[in-house]
C-alpha cells in the first residue's frame, strides 16, 4: 500500500512544490497523478525515496514511514523513469543482480532471472549482453524483471513511457497491467492523459502542488488535460 | 552489498576511456621515468664513486701542501630515482679552502627546495601532477554522470543505505584507479632493481620504498575523495570537470608554485650563492686591508732593530740570531695579534651574513610550508622528497656537514700551519707549532656523507603525514555528509 498523507515541500525560493497532497493507493490499484511539468509529479516520487523532505506530512509504504525508516520502506519499492536508468557498462544480469542485493534479498538464481525476463517478454539471450545495446522499451522492461526479482510490492511510475514510441509504450503499458494484476501498488505520474486512461483505477489531476480534483479514467479523452 | 556497488563502478570504469588514460599513464610513463632515472643514478653514482676515488688517492698521496682543498662528497640516493624532489640543486662535491670557506657543487641546474616538487621527471612528478588530474578525471562523473542519467535515484531507490553506496563508489574506483597505477609502480620498481648499481645500494632501503609507494596510494585516495566531494557540488558532469579542473590548477601547480613566490616577497633572503660572493669580497677585503697592517708593521719593526730580512737569500726563522731574531720574534708577537683581530673580523661579517640569510630562509620555508601544506600534492611532494632525503632539509644537512668537514680539515691541515708574509715579496710556511712538517692525519682530509638515518626523516615528515592524515579524514567525513544529505529538489 502507498500512502501519502498532507504532504507539502517547499522550493528554496519558498514557492509550494507540493500542497498537502494526500491519496492512498491499495494492492492491485494503480493511482494516477496527471499534470503538466512543473506541477510537482517528480518532485513527489522524490520525497518518497527519501530524496526530498517534505516541510510537513509524511509518505508511506505498506505502513512504513519513508522518512523515519528509509531502508525499510524502499525494500519493496521498484521505480521506473521517464529516462530508463539501467547501468549500462554491465550486463543485464548484472544489473537485475545489483538491483536485488541493494534492496538487501539474497543473489538471485539464473532460473530466477530467466523466468522475470521472460515475464516482462523479453529474449533469455540478453541477460548475457551489455544493457547499453537495450531499446528504450527494453531497458524500462528490465527495470520491471528487476521488481520481479525483487519481488516488488509497490511501483512507482515517473513517466515511464516519456522516451517511448507510441508502439513500445503501447507495449510497456501492457506489461505494467500484468504487474498490477499481480498485486503490485502502482503510483503513475505522468502529463499524457492516455496513459493515465490506460493505466490508471483513479485519476488526480496534479497542478501546481496540488491536488484539484479526481477523475474516473473512462471520463478521460485526448483532450482531457487541456480542459 | 557495498561489494556488489563496487564491483558494479569497478565494472563501469574498466569500460571507460579514462581508464584507459590511467593505464597507458601508468603504463608507459612511470617505467620509461624510471627507467631514464635509473640511467640517470648509475651515471651519478659511477661519477660519485671515481670522484671520491681520486679525492682520497691526492689526499693519501705525498707532499700536503698548507693550503690544499680538501673534498668532500654525497652520493646519490636510491630513493631519488622515484622521488628525486630537490636532488638535482643538492650538493654532491664540498671543497675546503684555507680561508675557512667551502664551496659546494650541484651537478645539475638548481631546482625549487621550498615546493619540493623538484624538476625530473620521476614518480612523485608524475602522480603529483599526471595522476591527481587524472584521479579528478576519474571520479569527476561518479555521482553527477548517475544524476544525469537517472541512475542514482534508481540506486537510492533500492533502499541501499547511502553510506554503503557511497563507499561502494569510493572502493570500486580506487581499486580501478590504483591497480594500473600499481603494475606501473612494479614495472618501474623491477627496472629499477634489475639495475646491479642500484642493487649493491639497496640494502635496508626496500621499506622505505614500499613506504613511499604506500604514500603515493594515500594521495591518490585523498584525491579521489577530493574529487568526489567538489563533483557533489555539480548537478551536471560537465560542471563538476570544470570545478574540478579549477580545484586541480589551485592544488597543484598553483599553491606549490606560489608558496616560494609569496615566501620569497615576504621574508627576501639572498641568494647562498650571493652569500658565499659576499664572504669571498669580505675576505678579501680584510686581506688587503691586514696586508698592509703588516706590511707597515714590518716596516716599523725592521727599521728600529735596523735589520733587512729581504736581503737575506734562505730565510729560516729558527736559525736567525741577534737582532734579526729580536725583529722576528716581536713581529711574530704582533702579527698574532693582528691575525686574530683579522679572523675576529671576518667571522663576525660572515656569521652576520650567515644569521640573516639562515633566519629568513627559516620564516621562507615556514611561510611556504604553510601554503603549500594547502594542497595535499605539495604535502605529498614535501613528504615523498623528506623520506626520500632529497627534500629542503637534506640541504640544511649537507651544509652543516660541509661546516664540520671544513672544521676538520682546519684543525688537521690548515690550523696545524702558519701561513705569513713576510716582507713585502715573501709569504713563509712553517708549522703552528712543533716540528717540520707538522703530523696529519690524511684520513680525515675526505669524506663522504652517509644517508640521513631513518628515524629523523620519519620524524621530519611526521607533521606531514598527519597533515594528510587529517585531510584524507576530512575529504571522507566531506563525501559522507554531503552525499547523505544529498536531496534532489
Amino acid at each position: 500500500m502507498i500512502e501519502a498523507r498532507g504532504v507539502s515541500v517547499r522550493y528554496e525560493d519558498g514557492r509550494l512544490a507540493l500542497n498537502y497532497v494526500t491519496f492512498t493507493v491499495t494492492r492491485g490499484e494503480a493511482y494516477c497523478l496527471l499534470g503538466p511539468r512543473g506541477a510537482g509529479k517528480t518532485t513527489l516520487h522524490n520525497v518518497f525515496l527519501g530524496l526530498v523532505t517534505p516541510v510537513t506530512g509524511k509518505t508511506l509504504i505498506n505502513g512504513v514511514d519513508c522518512a523515519a525508516e528509509r531502508i525499510s520502506a524502499l525494500r519493496n519499492l521498484a521505480i521506473l523513469s521517464e529516462k530508463p536508468a539501467v547501468y549500462e557498462y554491465i550486463s543485464c544480469r548484472a544489473n537485475l543482480e545489483l538491483l536485488a542485493r541493494l534492496s538487501g534479498g539474497p543473489v538471485p538464481s539464473s532460473q530466477e532471472l530467466v523466468s522475470a525476463i521472460r515475464e516482462v517478454g523479453l529474449p533469455d539471450r540478453i541477460l548475457g549482453s551489455s544493457a547499453k545495446v537495450l531499446s528504450p522499451v527494453w531497458k524500462q522492461k528490465l527495470l520491471l524483471a528487476a521488481a520481479l526479482v525483487r519481488k516488488a510490492q509497490s511501483l512507482f511510475l515517473d513517466d515511464p513511457t516519456e522516451s517511448l514510441d507510441a508502439s513500445a509504450a503501447k507495449e510497456l503499458i501492457q506489461e505494467l497491467r500484468k504487474l498490477k494484476a499481480r498485486g503490485v501498488a502502482v503510483m503513475l505520474t505522468t502529463h499524457d492523459p492516455l496513459v493515465a486512461r490506460e493505466l490508471g483505477d483513479r485519476i488526480g489531476l496534479l497542478d501546481r502542488g496540488l491536488i484539484t480534483r479526481e477523475l474516473d479514467p473512462a471520463s478521460i479523452n485526448a483532450n482531457a488535460f487541456q480542459e | 552489498m557495498v561489494r556488489a556497488l563496487a564491483a558494479k563502478e569497478l565494472r563501469e570504469a574498466v569500460r571507460s576511456v579514462r581508464f584507459l588514460a590511467v593505464v597507458l599513464v601508468s603504463l608507459t610513463l612511470v617505467p620509461a621515468s624510471v627507467f631514464v632515472n635509473t640511467r640517470a643514478y648509475e651515471h651519478r653514482l659511477q661519477y660519485h664513486e671515481e670522484l671520491t676515488r681520486l679525492s682520497r688517492a691526492q689526499s693519501e698521496a705525498a707532499g700536503l701542501r698548507a693550503d690544499m682543498a680538501a673534498e668532500a662528497f654525497r652520493g646519490p640516493s636510491v630513493p631519488g630515482i622515484l622521488f628525486g624532489g630537490a636532488e638535482p640543486a643538492l650538493p654532491s662535491r664540498i671543497r675546503t679552502s684555507r680561508d675557512g670557506l667551502f664551496t659546494v657543487y650541484s651537478e645539475n641546474r638548481p631546482a625549487d627546495l621550498s615546493s619540493g616538487s623538484g624538476s625530473s621527471t620521476d614518480l612523485a612528478f608524475l602522480t603529483g601532477l599526471v595522476l591527481s588530474l587524472l584521479a579528478f578525471v576519474f571520479v569527476h562523473g561518479s555521482i553527477t554522470r548517475e544524476k544525469e542519467e537517472g541512475s542514482l535515484r534508481l540506486l537510492l531507490s533500492t533502499g541501499a543505505p547511502r553510506g554503503a553506496v557511497l563507499a561502494g563508489k569510493i572502493l570500486g574506483n580506487f581499486t580501478a584507479f590504483v591497480a594500473p597505477v600499481a603494475i606501473g609502480v612494479g614495472i618501474g620498481m623491477a627496472v629499477m632493481v634489475s639495475s646491479p648499481a642500484v642493487r649493491a645500494q639497496l640494502a635496508g632501503q626496500v621499506p622505505l620504498l614500499f613506504a613511499l609507494f604506500a604514500l603515493v596510494l594515500v594521495l591518490l585516495f585523498l584525491l579521489l575523495l577530493v574529487g568526489l566531494f567538489i563533483s557533489m557540488f555539480a548537478n551536471r558532469s560537465g560542471v563538476a570537470i570544470v570545478l574540478l579542473l579549477f580545484v586541480w590548477v589551485l592544488l597543484v601547480p598553483g599553491l606549490p608554485l606560489l608558496a616560494p613566490i609569496v615566501a620569497e616577497i615576504a621574508f627576501p633572503a639572498k641568494p647562498y650563492q650571493v652569500v658565499e660572493m659576499e664572504k669571498r669580497l669580505i675576505r678579501t677585503s680584510a686581506s688587503t686591508q691586514f696586508r698592509e697592517a703588516v706590511d707597515s708593521l714590518y716596516d716599523v719593526i725592521m727599521q728600529r732593530h735596523e735589520v733587512d730580512m729581504d736581503t737575506l737569500e734562505v730565510f729560516v726563522p729558527q736559525r736567525l740570531t741577534g737582532k734579526a731574531r729580536e725583529a722576528h720574534l716581536e713581529y711574530e708577537r704582533k702579527i698574532a695579534t693582528l691575525e686574530a683581530a683579522d679572523q675576529a673580523y671576518v667571522h663576525d661579517m660572515w656569521g652576520t651574513l650567515d644569521s640573516t640569510r639562515e633566519s629568513a630562509v627559516r620564516s621562507q620555508r615556514r611561510l611556504a610550508s604553510f601554503i603549500t601544506g594547502l594542497s595535499p600534492v605539495g604535502i605529498f611532494w614535501t613528504l615523498s622528497a623528506t623520506l626520500a632525503g632529497t627534500g629542503a632539509d637534506e640541504w640544511d644537512r649537507i651544509l652543516a656537514f660541509a661546516r664540520d668537514f671544513q672544521g676538520q680539515v682546519t684543525e688537521e691541515l690548515y690550523g696545524k700551519w702558519l701561513v705569513r708574509p713576510y716582507g713585502r715579496n715573501r709569504v713563509i710556511t712553517m708549522p703552528a707549532a712543533g716540528n717540520y712538517p707538522p703530523a696529519v692525519d690524511r684520513s680525515r682530509l675526505h669524506a663522504v656523507l652517509p644517508p640521513a638515518p631513518m628515524a629523523g626523516r620519519v620524524r621530519a615528515g611526521l607533521p606531514d603525514m598527519l597533515l594528510l592524515a587529517v585531510m584524507t579524514l576530512l575529504a571522507g567525513t566531506g563525501c559522507w555528509l554531503k552525499f547523505r544529505s544529498y536531496d534532489a529538489r
